[in-house]
């Protein structure tokens, strides 16, 4: 742990925790704005892609970004969905998605089961009340570097064809200053100095079940009625303030019955006194893409220490049916110098 | 609701007077599918303009939009594609039904006085739209500072700012 970190314990330098809503905050966060600040002139910057993820199996379609002229800040994205024949946009929740920084090489998926987050994780859906939504942290994408977005279905129940036209919005940073190349430092608001990119968004995505024995295959995962299971996130590799969380359970799983008969609980595996003491609905928990914050942020970030894991005790309170393929992701700000 | 960056902080402090600005555009939409009306460009104004936010008129998940500023030129579209692909209006503006009917810029934009907005549209493939109106809203920057550094803002200005 470095002296960064130390501090972090009692300041966590993410501006008034700016949420996941678009508007939630007129500031970006510290370390946005002061990798912004190397920039005199600064254009807003959209960069969309479409793509028609497999809906057969799970293999998954892979598109790069192009390079870019300019640095970028990304700071949120959307999405629109073209469906076949479901207008109603129900399967959202069930399909993933992992952006890879090609030059790093660093996720932003933790690899655990999954491996992928409902793309509705990242991304505000077209004309539901919160069009766009912000990642975590704003990612810098230097000049000439490329994402690749890896895309899967998250089950393997039959689902629509989508084509998904899918945007990051960000800022073009332009500094055609002689000689001037991207800072490698910056320095927060309380005086620490850290390396650009280390601070990451990061996602985590846990089944909300099991995947039986019966399914043993990516996206197989259910709960039954009435029965009660535990799935952990992997150790961190580095400290993780986790901002909000989202879940498909409401958008994207098939479950016939009300989802507040969805209970969880969230535990912090090295300070179990962390969080929620008993079985609480979901739906109180996390936000879906049918709400203003799609991405229902925590009171405050949490954050969960190098090596700690989180694990989520997740109960079926349905008399009558299971969940089906639905997911919950937490989402957060990877801190790591690397 | 709208995002103020120490960027836009910097412009601001180079005038005395920030006036409210709306300037709606009609895009020209006749109801045909994918059809690409002339683009349409921002009323040109006597004074310096900040824009903030976007709304539409209309409610259409497969309309397109392309923009870039004219006089200075950037693209605030990724174009280095062989086929770029436009960006879906509604990651941009806001729908007049919806929750957020104007949807604000995470980087407000500066144009010098003169200068113009260019927007390309592109209507939908499957449930094209008629007419269709834009609307930007913005801050006129009135009774610039001028000094040493120039008068109001300028796009050179940031180099030389502290």
């Amino acid at each position: 742990m470095n002296s960064n970190e130390t501090t972090r314990l009692h300041r966590i330098e993410t501006g008034d925790w700016v949420g996941s809503a678009w508007r939630s905050s007129p500031k970006w966060t510290p370390y946005a704005q002061a990798i912004a600040d190397h920039y005199p002139i600064q254009v807003p910057w959209y960069s969309t892609h479409t793509v028609t993820p497999n809906n057969v199996n799970s293999i998954p379609t892979v598109v790069v970004t192009r390079p870019n002229l300019y640095d970028v800040l990304i700071v949120g994205a959307s999405a629109a969905v073209i469906s076949v024949g479901d207008p109603t946009f129900s399967q959202i929740g069930l399909f993933g998605l992992q952006v890879t920084h090609k030059q790093t090489g660093i996720p932003w998926v933790a690899p655990n089961t999954i491996g992928f987050s409902p793309f509705a994780a990242f991304a505000g859906i077209n004309l539901n009340p919160t069009p766009i939504i912000k990642l975590p942290e704003a990612f810098f994408l230097p000049a000439r570097t490329q994402l690749k977005m890896e895309w899967v279905k998250l089950t393997d129940a039959a689902t629509s064809a989508y084509t998904i036209i899918f945007t990051f919005v960000g800022v073009q940073l332009v500094n055609h200053a002689s000689g001037f190349q991207a800072p490698e430092w910056i320095t927060m608001p309380n005086g620490n100095t850290i390396l650009v990119g280390s601070r990451l968004p990061w996602f985590g995505t846990i089944p909300f079940g099991t995947r039986n024995a019966a399914g043993r295959v990516f996206g197989a995962y259910s709960l039954n009625q009435g029965q009660q299971v535990v799935q952990f996130l992997p150790p961190s590799d580095c400290s993780v303030e986790i901002h909000d969380a989202y879940t498909n359970v409401e958008t994207g799983s098939t479950f016939g019955d009300s989802p507040i008969l969805l209970t969880m609980k969230i535990t912090d595996m090295r300070a179990v006194s962390d969080w929620t003491p008993g079985l609480t609905p979901v739906t109180a928990v996390f936000g879906n893409e049918t709400q203003v914050f799609p991405d229902l942020s925590f009171t405050k970030p949490h954050l969960l220490k190098v090596g700690h894991r989180t694990a989520i005790t997740m109960q079926n309170n349905s008399t009558a049916v299971q969940a089906l393929s639905g997911t919950v992701t937490l989402r957060g700000v990877r801190l790591c110098e690397y | 609701m709208f995002f103020f960056t120490k960027y836009i902080y910097q412009i601001l402090d180079r005038y005395r007077t920030h006036l409210e600005l709306i300037d709606t555009i009609p895009i020209g939409f006749t109801g045909v599918a994918s059809e690409r009306p002339a683009a349409v460009f921002t009323n040109e104004q006597s004074e310096d303009l900040l824009y903030f936010a976007a709304g539409v008129s209309f409610s259409n998940a497969g309309a397109f939009v392309r923009i870039r500023s004219i006089s200075p030129q950037y693209e605030w579209m990724a174009d280095d594609s062989a086929i770029p692909q436009d960006t879906p209006i509604n990651a941009i503006a806001g729908v007049f039904s919806q929750a957020l009917p104007i949807l604000p810029l995470v980087q407000p934009f500066f144009v010098k006085k003169q200068g113009r907005l260019q927007m390309q549209f592109t209507n939908s493939a499957a449930a094209p739209t008629t007419g269709g109106l834009w609307t930007w809203r913005a801050l006129r920057l009135t009774n610039p500072i001028i000094d040493a550094r120039g008068s109001g803002w300028d796009y050179s200005l940031g180099f030389n700012y502290s």
